[in-house]
């Protein structure tokens, strides 16, 4: 049991991990969080795949930016999706599949794992989505957002340079 | 609040009472945003509270009237100055999910409605001169917070096995 606002304001990002497996039932949880987030209209667009096959992680993690090299060494890795089948308003699909992964982040933290939140796509690097959805034999209406690496932590997460509260916070209007 | 059972028991709320939100929750509230993880530790985020009737009546012309009754408003919103990727959206998404739940766990109640459509300028165009906001900040959502005047329903949830795939889809 963690404090919700604790979970919050802890959370960082993790991307060493020991060797041990998560559970099942870990899995469930997080993902039962995930799809307690909102969506517009309500529509749930969301599709989660988790991959624990070492060899499809190795062919996902192939790394054209060397940063995500740690993916293939998670014990768990979910892919947050979206089914543009389940969406009829299509313009916020992106925003739905985000609001979910903040929901796994967050119950990992409280659950004692550690994860990230890697992209799934980026224009620079088009093989990358290209990559995934082969690996992952995504139909042409799945589209992947995110993948989140998670394991039990092997590292303490060093404190994030942050923008202060003022700065980000403005009253009644921006200037 | 339990971490989990908040994110599980977060429900929109449309409803809310009269009572105003104090400053030291809303700090509380955008405290939390900020520490969602985001592309590049970038934090494009900005966060504006508008607790003027006057000011969200410009804006409810295009929205729902409930929002109208909410004391506060947070327009949640990127900054393209401050972002060096593509991922404005789900970086500020993140952020909001964080606040919504963080409003919950503290007894509040919010919801999430959208700050843009691409198909039609007019929201975005309101909210751009209401707030004066200077080209390089996007609104992605509108959050209404308050104190919860009802209980909300049950919401009809897809399956948890009608969405999640084991190694392939």
């Amino acid at each position: 049991m963690m404090e919700a606002l604790k979970a919050i304001n802890t959370r960082r990002s993790v991307r060493k991990y020991k060797k041990k497996k998560v559970p099942k039932k870990i899995i469930k949880e997080l993902i039962n969080a995930a799809r307690n987030a909102p969506s517009s209209y309500n529509e749930q667009p969301w599709v989660f795949i988790t991959i624990t096959d070492k060899e499809k992680l190795r062919k996902i993690a192939e790394p054209e930016e060397q940063k995500s090299n740690f993916l293939k060494d998670a014990p768990l890795v979910i892919a947050c999706c979206y089914d543009e089948k389940k969406s009829s308003t299509k313009i916020h699909n992106l925003e739905n599949v985000a609001v979910a992964a903040e929901n796994i982040l967050i119950a990992a933290n409280a659950l004692g794992l550690g994860a990230c939140y890697v992209t799934a796509f980026t224009s620079k690097y088009p093989v990358i989505e290209k990559r995934i959805r082969k690996v992952l034999k995504l139909p042409g209406n799945v589209h992947p957002v995110c993948l989140i690496t998670i394991g039990y932590p092997d590292e303490e997460p060093v404190d994030k340079e942050m923008r202060p509260l003022k700065e980000v916070w403005k009253k009644e209007e921006y200037v | 609040m339990d971490a989990v059972k908040a994110v599980m028991t977060r429900r929109s709320i449309r409803k809310y009472k009269k009572k105003d939100v104090p400053k030291k929750l809303i700090m509380k509230l955008i405290d939390a945003a900020r520490q969602a993880p985001s592309a590049y530790n970038d934090q494009p985020w900005e966060f504006i509270v508008v607790k003027n009737k006057e000011t969200m009546k410009k804006i409810t012309k295009y929205k729902s009237k409930f929002m109208l009754d909410a004391p506060v408003w947070i327009f949640c919103g990127y900054n393209k100055n401050k972002s060096s990727t593509e991922h404005d959206l789900e970086n500020t998404a993140l952020a909001i999910e964080n606040l919504l739940i963080t409003a919950h766990a503290m007894g509040l109640g919010a919801v999430y409605t959208g700050g843009y459509d691409p198909g039609d300028k007019s929201l975005e165009k309101a909210i751009s001169k209401a707030l004066n906001l200077p080209k390089n900040v996007h609104i992605v959502s509108i959050v209404c917070v308050g104190w919860p005047d009802e209980e909300p329903g049950e919401k009809e949830m897809r399956p948890l096995s009608n969405m999640t795939h084991f190694e392939t889809f």
